[in-house]
């Protein structure tokens, strides 16, 4: 059996991508539409998906439809919602049990199809809204949970870096949305945002599992409904990549009563998933600075200096953003600040051991070709597939990443550029 | 070795018990381009006390050592184990629970490099006073990170509250004092009392030769002349029924209240299928009480007292247990009154056959999910084997639960004597 998806277009802007297996116990459906990200819609995005979940037509309330899916043997369903670049994607996943591990049940796949489909496109209503009940509870669990982002000090931190580096760039916008724009919405306004989304938005549907091609394919033409797109048709937004900070590096500082400092440098690397000569350099560069264990960052602050438990690096592919990161003692912040800088120095002029450098493809190689076995990584690297528009195999990846040479890491590091320096300290902390 | 196949998951297990008294299992995945080997010593965080078997002495050990130790495992006379996986192309990484100690590797290349590794470097320690100061430093920072977690915080709390003596109540990684009475000294003592093979399991899945691992399994160990070891001897204190205290609260910075009420187990002391039983049972009764599909969680979820976040689980093991719920709430007096009430109202009510086999149902297709990956797979089975149970036991036991066996479980276990609560605040 091929490990690659097959694409099926099922109408302008809406593909199918099926990736037969065995070798997974369970079917995984995954439902991605791109909405571009904006202020306006941001938090209508969030929200949607929220309110969408608690019900469907053909189950109107949350206990109905929660009963349905245990009965599917506890076909498990979810919903996210995912920032890659500026692009903001309404995530609907479905995953069932294959009937060849479920004695004497049929159909499993279909019926969960059909709930998913129903959920997507069959909302509970009332008048020309969404239920006021679900819509008002899902409304206060949204700011409840944008609120919540404080509880986890290091999301917070990459939050708030994130939001001082591209302040004015849609890039800034919590993928959740803003508490501010909630009053704004209503159960009609959300309802007429849904069928926009619906007859606007570019849908990727990925299927994994226990399926043949053409009898799946034709299971979701009938199944999942969408109404026909708009005279502008479905396009996928675009992302605005500014290549330098266009400013002297700025400083940030939050102040909580909190028992850890945490640092982020966020980075402008001007390099993203679309840059074919550039893209895999990147990745060895982020590899080498901070990706791994072996990397230059978890060595020098936390094995050398003993400063950090966490300390890593990690790039954003289609902004061209990149983060380097660490937990430390308040007192430390300038020591390890300075550490990490010397690292990316080293980097960029081209100070990278041979074992170092051979590791990081090595352990980048391993990553792809597990990849094969987990089903939510399969679909991530499908998802990699639609954003490059670069079609490319598992053996494809693997070549690429082992043809990088050190001189394309440091000329790749050479562009990035530290753009913004975030600090958690404590309450009333100075340095 | 023994091969066990499972006509319903599909699935091959070898296992063989070598004489030296360590227990060997490959789960045969074809097709699959990853493999997994990991090595776990019936070695945790609550095992501070016990008989030093060479001296017969009682010793007590600092907290937090056996966390300890597995950081420390990683480091060699020759350098890093991590480096060396990354070489390999392998990631590695290593874990501690209360019960437990477990190293593994997850790699698409080099398997046997890597294999060979796993078997060296979890049997031989290299410890310096440099290296456990170094080591000092850095677990003081990983205790600190999880200081601001609320979840982390909110769990220790409802621990510390619920248990009077027993060290479950005591947090896996020690604190920043224990810790720093840590010494290489101890550490040997506690590598030779607990990673004798006898004490141990290797575990491993992917498309690999069980023959093969099993001979790379002899060759490593024959190296090493073990000798027999008798059973260690753990040392617990008692610990009473009651709970110590009622409620616990915290304040941290967090937006809302957070939320947990725990039940505690009295008696303890299952193991094999006994302990998987109520495992079981139990996870099925919390599903059918105040899972999604409930009035009660309805109930909860209108009100605004809880959210998609709310969560429950029972924690079974031989020496203790609890069931616990947990989530952020706006009011965690109220959520308190009203899941009490809720669950007092089950018993009462006992569960329906409708409630009682849909939540079955779903358990039966999540334990299937649960073998999807090998991760899930080889962490059910390393759980599992230091409690007796075996990895395919486990959804024929869940299909031959009773109704009646759980409306008995809902009654002794949810018994509102043994419940404690631990609310974190906003500071």
């Amino acid at each position: 059996m091929t490990e690659s998806f097959t694409r099926y277009s099922l109408a302008e802007g809406v593909n199918l991508h099926i990736q037969p297996t065995r070798k997974f116990k369970t079917t995984v459906i995954y439902v991605y539409f791109h909405l571009p990200l904006a202020p306006e819609t941001v938090t209508s995005n969030a929200l949607l998906p929220m309110v969408l979940a608690r019900a469907s037509a053909d189950y109107p309330t949350t206990a109905e439809l929660s009963r349905h899916l245990d009965e599917l043997y506890g076909a498990s369903f979810g919903i996210d919602v995912s920032k890659r670049g500026e692009v903001h994607s309404i995530v609907f996943r479905m995953e069932v049990a294959s009937e060849q591990h479920i004695p004497g049940e049929s159909g499993l796949l279909q019926r969960a199809l059909e709930t998913l489909a129903g959920i997507i496109t069959r909302p509970a209503l009332e008048g020309d809204g969404f239920k006021a009940d679900y819509f008002r509870q899902e409304a206060d669990n949204l700011k409840q949970t944008i609120e919540g982002l404080i509880n986890n000090k290091t999301r917070y931190a990459m939050v708030r870096c994130n939001e001082a580096m591209c302040k004015g760039e849609p890039f800034a916008l919590y993928r959740l949305g803003r508490v501010e724009d909630l009053p704004n919405i209503t159960p009609q306004s959300l309802r007429q945002h849904h069928q926009q989304v619906l007859s606007t938005a570019p849908v990727d549907i990925f299927l994994i599992g226990d399926v043949e091609c053409e009898a799946a394919r034709e299971l979701v033409q009938r199944t999942l409904e969408l109404p026909a797109a708009g005279p502008q048709g479905r396009k996928m937004p675009a992302t605005n990549i500014k290549r330098e900070p266009g400013r002297p590096v700025q400083e940030v500082e939050d102040q909580l009563d909190v028992n850890q400092g945490v640092l982020v440098i966020g980075m402008r690397t001007g390099v993203t998933i679309k840059d074919d000569a550039e893209y895999f350099p990147m990745l060895v560069a982020n590899g080498v600075l901070g990706g791994f264990p072996h990397s230059k960052l978890f060595q020098n602050v936390r094995e050398k200096n003993s400063l950090a438990y966490v300390a890593y690096s990690a790039v954003e592919t289609l902004k061209g953003a990149g983060y380097m990161y660490a937990g430390i003692e308040f007192e430390n912040r300038t020591k390890c600040q300075e550490i990490m800088l010397q690292q990316l120095k080293e980097l960029q002029e081209g100070k990278i051991e041979d074992d170092e450098f051979e590791t990081t493809v090595a352990s980048l190689v391993n990553d792809v070709l597990s990849a094969a076995d987990n089903p939510g990584a399969m679909a991530d690297l499908a998802v990699d597939r639609v954003f490059s528009g670069r079609d490319l195999t598992v053996e494809e990846r693997v070549a690429a990443y082992k043809a990088v040479t050190k001189q394309q890491v440091a000329a790749v590091a050479q562009r990035f550029s530290i753009d913004t320096v975030y600090f958690l300290n404590k309450q009333g902390g100075g340095e | 070795m023994e091969k066990h196949y499972d006509p319903l998951l599909k699935d091959t297990l070898f296992t063989e018990k070598l004489p030296n008294g360590l227990t060997v299992s490959v789960l045969h995945k074809p097709g699959y381009k990853s493999a997994t080997g990991r090595a776990a010593t019936h070695y945790g965080s609550i095992d501070a006390q016990f008989v030093d078997p060479n001296t017969g002495k009682e010793v007590h050990v600092p907290d937090g050592i056996a966390h300890f130790l597995e950081h420390k495992l990683f480091e060699k006379e020759w350098g890093n184990v991590s480096d060396r996986y990354s070489e390999f192309g392998a990631e590695s990484n290593a874990y501690t629970t209360y019960t437990h100690t477990e190293y593994h590797f997850n790699t698409t290349q080099n398997f046997a490099e890597c294999f060979d590794l796993l078997l060296d470097f979890v049997q031989n320690p290299w410890f310096t006073d440099e290296s456990v100061a170094k080591e000092q430093g850095i677990i003081e920072q990983e205790i600190r990170m999880y200081l601001d977690d609320p979840g982390w915080r909110s769990n220790a709390n409802l621990l510390e509250a619920m248990y009077v003596n027993h060290p479950v109540k005591i947090d896996i990684a020690g604190t920043v004092e224990s810790i720093h009475k840590i010494t290489k000294e101890t550490l040997y003592l506690c590598h030779s009392t607990f990673y004798h093979p006898s004490n141990m399991v290797v575990f491993v899945a992917g498309d690999v030769d069980p023959d093969q691992v099993l001979s790379m399994v002899k060759a490593s160990y024959g190296k090493k002349n073990y000798k027999p070891q008798a059973e260690i001897k753990r040392i617990l204190p008692e610990e009473p029924p009651k709970v110590l205290e009622k409620r616990r609260e915290q304040k941290l910075v967090v937006n809302q209240p957070l939320f947990r009420m725990g039940f505690k187990d009295h008696p303890t002391g299952l193991t094999g299928s006994d302990l998987l039983k109520q495992d079981l049972t139990t996870a099925v009764i919390l599903d059918a009480i105040c899972g999604r599909s409930t009035e009660l969680y309805t109930r909860l979820y209108e009100a605004g007292l809880i959210d998609h976040r709310f969560g429950f689980e029972y924690n079974p093991e031989h020496t203790y247990g609890f069931s616990q719920f947990a989530g952020p709430t706006r009011d965690p007096d109220e959520l308190e009154k009203r899941l009490l009430e809720g669950i007092e109202a089950a018993r009462q009510k006992g569960l329906s056959e409708a409630d009682f086999e849909r939540a079955k149902k779903k358990t039966i297709g999540r334990l299937v999910s649960i073998m999807n990956d090998l991760d899930g797979a080889a962490y059910m089975y390393i759980d599992g084997f230091f409690k007796g149970i075996g990895l395919f036991d486990l959804i024929p036991t869940a299909q031959g639960l009773t109704l009646e066996a759980a409306n008995q479980r809902l009654q002794a276990h949810f018994d509102p004597a043994r419940a404690a609560v631990s609310v974190i605040v906003p500071k």
